[in-house]
Order: structure tokens, then C-alpha cells, then sequence
């Protein structure tokens, strides 16, 4: 286990080398969904009321949103892409190491000084429109949302991983990779809440797993869920059918890999 | 004991041929003709631990595919290949924990961090224990003589620096066997022969099995006794560096110093002239005629000097690669030759890969 404490800590560090990037982001960011509550705040102040959601869970919405985005949604597919395609990957074939492990280790640790930021940016958005977050009432209901939000953290990681993993067999996977990313996060929740989607098309979101790393955790946050345990249950059933996924995509490409050489 | 023992390995890659263009492209979604490419033919030998053994060839050869099998990283086509009584490919742990590769091209350090947390990343990865890894990194670092970049960023170091901390990199885990893959490509004259002078004391006072392969026709000369020479996936030489001027080259270099000029035709009569500036004259003489050659020349003309010399090792191999001598060894051999060669090794497969 302590080799992966180990790579946690040096990804963090490494990661720290880019902190004025990442402050840059959070800033542009900050912006865009300001201006998305702005929006959301004169679209309802002109009477208007979009399906089940009030004004306050509307911001709420796009408030959590805005943190899962980066806490719980991985992007680590471009350096596993990276790594592929330049064959540095080889590196992994012959240490005594485990690419997933390694990867999901790569994955958290990456987000801790975005997490932070993406808190503190979150709290300051959070004392200006105070006045409209909805807040659950029952404080059991923000272990449930944790909970929620974990798994999203791990299914999400999975699904990223699978992507990167593409690199393998192709050479070109940048726009590959961008179309699948946007799929995943449009039928996760981030534009748009899935229950306002077209009836057709909030059915096919509903029997797909990327519900489960946004909608889901805010919906549960929201008070919105009617039964959260078999959320998680759904959940844990998909996060164990990525893994096996990702496992044979991985096994698959190293066949490939070492078929081609790099 | 035999640390290595290779037996008609075979490696095929297959890619597909592409047609240029947009409608090449096209094209090649519904069809595409499958090429063969063979990096490895047949190729079967064996090392003794504590052997140095240099891999030559020209780029596209099959070296570094074949320590890439060796490696785990690549399977065979076919062929039977064990290290340390390991099957490579399987990738056992207890394997990985034996070897190391140090590919010239191929980093592992962290760009942006200091040496020190790769060093300490290895060390956990490769479970080894803090007393230990304390020890041989303090050996490391003070042969090296890199005990001040440790705590500098890998991107501020010099590529010298750099290959002296990726080889500590993968030596902390005290390897059996190590491959060294272009270990001394893109450093200047200096760094090189630090390289190597570390390399040869390393094998020497470890007993590490290691197999080298580069262009620089110096590391081989300085550092193997035995070679492998690896050309289009065969290995048509396996013995002594100093064995292979005799099997493949059937003549000397005399050179001589004339105390004036001497027609052209008069000395093409001693051998092939191979140089000739002003009164100094270099001449290929066949072997079995050299001791009489040589009292010809000296009677017959105006001698100040005569000196004879063995082939130089980079012509032996241009000449075992068809090539004349000068055509692309000089560059590499030179000891003002610095620059890494224009072309960066890559098989040739990767290219076709797609």
C-alpha cells in the first residue's frame, strides 16, 4: 500500500507545480457560473419556473454542480493518452506496480489543491446568493449526499480511465476522446438537470450510469431521491461493471501494445 | 550460470498500409492491406551472469525489440526466452524486482520535481527498505558525484545529469540484470565517458549482468569484450570485438610518409590507396601479403616513415553492413562528435502502427 501513499504524494506535489494554471481556471470558471445563476435568477424572476425546481434549488444545482465538477470528475484520460502514444507506458510493464491503482491514486491526488480552491471559490459564490441556497433539512441527508458523491468519485475515475485507454488503438484520439467526455457529461447532469431533458432522452439518461456522478449526488442533496440506498446499490453495480470493463479493455490493450511496440 | 538464454525468438509486427490523402484514408476504413514487418529473425543466444554484451546495428535493426522482449514489454512471435530462469512476459514481480531498463529515450524521472522523488517513488514501488535504499543512493550519488542536483528540478539538469540520475533510478533496486537502451545518446564527449566509466566499474564491481546497445561506436569498444551484432533481425556476429576485424576484414592500413612524390600508379602496385594528402599515403594491403608488401615498399620507395595498423572497429562494422567505410560510422565515432546522430532510433513498426 505504501507505494501508492508514495505516488499520492509525489503527483501532489508534481501538481502543485502547476498552481497558477489552475487558479486561472477556477477564476474562468467562477465567471461562467456566475453568469449561469445570473441567468437562472431572470429567467424565474420573469415568473417563469422550469419543471420540479425552485429558484433556490436551481442555484443549488448549479452551485454543486460546479464543485463535483471538479471534485468528483476525473481528467485524467489526456496523460494516460499521453503516456500511451509516447510509450512511456512501457515503464509500467516492468515495475512491480498496478496501472489502475496507480492511475486512481493519480486521479485523487491531483484534485486536492483543486479542491480546495474549488471550495473556497464555491463559499464566496455562496455568500452572494446565500440567501437562495437550499439547504437540506434533515443533516443526515449530507453524509447520504457524501456518500452519493464517492461513488461518483470512482465510477467517474473508471469511465475516464476506459477513455484514455483508447489511445491503444488509436493513434488520433483527441476528438474520440473530447466526444465521449461531453457525452458522459451531458447524460451525468452538468448542463442540465437530466429531469428536464425531453421525456425520450431523460429515459435513455435514466438507464445509463453517468447519472450517478452528478444528478444523482445533487438530487440526493436536494431531497429529491425517494430511496438513496438503491442509488448506491445501482451505483456499486455499475462501478463494479466498469472496472471489469476497464480491466479487459487494459488487458486487451496491452496485447495491443505489446503486439506494436512503441 | 546462465543469466539469459534466448532460442529462435521471432518477432513479427504487423501494420497496415496506408494510401496518402483524404481518400487513402477513406479507403482504409473498408480495406487496408496488412504489412509484415520482421524486427527479430531467428535470433538465439546466451549470457552468463555478470556478462557486459553490446548489441550493434544499424537504427531498425531489431536491438531494441529484442530487449524489449526481454524486458516484458514486448511478447514474442515465437521463440523461447528466459531470464534469470523467468519467463519475461509473463511479468512476475519477482522477475520485475531482478532487472531494470534504462531507456535513453525514454525518461522515468519527474520533469518537474527534483530526482529525489523518483528515487523515493522507486524505492516504494520496488519495496525496498528504507535502511537499505539509504545505503546504495548514498553510494550512487557519491560515485556519480550528483549529490548537489538532488534537490533540483530533473527540467534544470543537463542531459548528462539527467542519464546519471536515471540510471540511479534504476539501480536502487540492486538489478541482476540491467539493459541499457542508447544509454549515452544526445551527451556531450564528457558526460560519455562518465557514462561508461560508471557502466564498466558498475559491472565490474556488482557482478551485474548488462546488455548495451548503442550507435556510439565508442561505448562497445570501451565497454564489451563480447558483441552481438544485429543486422535486418539476425545476428550475424556473436564473439570477441577483437575477433571480428579478423573474421570480416581481410586487410591493414599501412600509412606512410614519402620524402617526395611518388606517381599514383607506382603505389596502387602495394595496395588499394585509400588517402592520400600530399606526400602522406594510406594504403589497404591484403593480410597474407603484408610482411612482404611491407619490405617492397621500404625498398622500392623514398620511405620516412611506415606505420600498420588494424582496421579501425567502425569501418569493420560499415563493412559488415555494406556500407564504405565513412558513410554514417565516422559521425558517430568521432571523438568530437557530440551531436547525437540526426535520426532518432525508433523501430519502424511504430510508424506503422496505426
Amino acid at each position: 500500500m505504501r507505494k501508492y501513499l508514495t505516488v499520492f504524494r509525489v503527483n501532489w506535489q508534481n501538481s502543485l507545480q502547476y498552481r497558477a494554471p489552475t487558479v486561472i481556471y477556477i477564476l474562468g470558471y467562477t465567471l461562467y457560473i456566475s453568469v449561469l445563476l445570473f441567468l437562472w435568477t431572470a429567467i424565474y424572476g420573469e415568473g417563469g419556473r422550469m419543471g420540479p425546481y425552485s429558484l433556490s434549488e436551481m442555484m443549488t444545482y448549479y452551485l454543486l454542480q460546479f464543485v463535483i465538477n471538479s471534485v468528483v470528475l476525473s481528467y485524467v484520460s489526456w496523460e494516460i493518452i499521453d503516456h500511451i502514444r509516447e510509450g512511456f507506458f512501457s515503464h509500467f510493464l516492468v515495475k512491480p506496480i498496478n496501472y489502475f491503482a496507480y492511475w486512481f491514486t493519480i486521479n485523487l491526488s491531483g484534485k486536492l489543491f483543486e479542491t480546495v480552491l474549488i471550495l473556497l471559490a464555491a463559499a464566496g459564490i455562496g455568500l452572494v446568493v446565500g440567501p437562495h441556497v437550499a439547504f437540506p433539512s434533515d443533516p443526515r441527508t449530507y453524509a447520504t449526499f457524501l456518500v452519493a458523491a464517492g461513488l461518483g468519485l470512482v465510477l467517474a475515475f473508471e469511465l475516464e480511465f476506459c477513455i484514455g485507454l483508447i489511445a491503444f488503438w488509436l493513434i488520433q484520439v483527441r476528438v474520440f476522446k473530447y466526444m465521449l467526455q461531453y457525452a458522459v457529461f451531458f447524460f451525468a447532469g452538468t448542463l442540465l438537470p437530466l429531469d428536464l431533458f425531453p421525456r425520450a432522452l431523460a429515459e435513455v439518461a435514466a438507464r445509463l450510469p453517468f447519472q450517478y456522478l452528478v444528478f444523482v449526488p445533487i438530487q440526493i442533496f436536494l431531497e429529491k431521491r425517494p430511496a438513496p440506498l438503491a442509488d448506491f446499490a445501482a451505483a456499486g453495480v455499475w462501478i463494479v461493471a466498469v472496472y471489469l470493463l476497464a480491466r479487459w479493455v487494459l488487458a486487451r490493450g496491452i496485447v495491443r501494445y505489446e503486439a506494436v511496440g512503441n | 550460470m546462465e543469466a539469459i538464454s534466448v532460442k529462435g525468438l521471432n518477432k513479427t509486427f504487423d501494420y497496415f498500409k496506408k494510401e496518402p490523402g483524404l481518400k487513402g484514408s477513406l479507403k482504409s476504413l473498408f480495406w487496408r492491406e496488412t504489412l509484415y514487418h520482421h524486427a527479430v529473425r531467428d535470433v538465439s543466444f546466451s549470457i552468463e551472469e555478470g556478462e557486459l554484451v553490446g548489441f550493434l546495428g544499424p537504427n531498425g535493426a531489431g536491438k531494441t525489440t529484442t530487449l524489449k522482449i526481454l524486458s516484458g514489454i514486448l511478447y514474442p512471435t515465437s521463440g523461447e526466452v528466459t531470464v534469470l530462469g523467468h519467463v519475461p512476459w509473463k511479468r512476475e514481480a519477482a522477475y520485475q524486482r531482478q532487472f531494470s531498463i534504462v531507456m535513453g529515450q525514454k525518461n522515468q524521472l519527474w520533469w518537474d520535481l527534483p530526482a529525489r522523488e523518483s528515487f523515493a517513488l522507486n524505492r516504494d514501488i520496488y519495496e525496498i527498505d528504507r535502511g537499505r535504499y539509504e545505503r546504495i543512493l548514498g553510494e550512487l550519488v557519491e560515485i556519480m558525484g550528483i549529490g548537489h542536483l538532488l534537490d533540483v528540478q530533473v527540467r534544470k539538469l543537463s542531459m548528462g545529469e539527467r542519464m546519471k540520475c536515471e540510471l540511479i533510478a534504476a539501480l536502487l533496486h540492486q538489478p541482476r540484470v540491467l539493459f541499457l537502451d542508447e544509454p549515452t545518446i544526445g551527451l556531450d564527449v564528457v558526460s560519455q565517458e562518465n557514462i561508461r566509466a560508471f557502466i564498466e566499474d558498475y559491472n565490474r564491481t556488482q557482478k551485474t549482468t548488462v546488455i548495451l546497445t548503442s550507435h556510439y561506436m565508442r561505448d562497445v569498444e570501451r565497454l564489451c569484450r563480447r558483441v552481438l551484432v544485429i543486422s535486418d533481425g539476425r545476428i550475424i556476429y556473436d564473439g570477441g570485438l577483437a575477433d571480428l576485424a579478423d573474421r570480416y576484414v581481410d586487410h591493414k592500413i599501412v600509412t606512410l610518409r614519402l620524402g617526395r612524390r611518388v606517381p599514383d600508379d607506382v603505389l596502387a602496385r602495394f595496395g588499394r590507396v585509400s588517402e592520400q594528402s600530399g606526400l602522406s599515403v594510406t594504403l589497404e594491403v591484403p593480410k597474407k601479403d603484408l610482411a612482404q608488401t611491407a619490405q617492397a615498399l621500404l625498398s622500392a620507395l623514398p620511405v620516412e616513415d611506415l606505420s600498420i595498423e588494424e582496421v579501425a572497429i567502425e569501418s569493420v562494422i560499415a563493412t559488415m553492413f555494406g556500407q564504405r567505410p565513412g558513410d554514417r560510422g565516422e559521425e558517430n565515432t568521432t571523438a568530437g562528435a557530440a551531436q547525437p546522430p540526426p535520426v532518432v532510433e525508433s523501430d519502424r513498426s511504430v510508424h506503422g502502427a496505426g
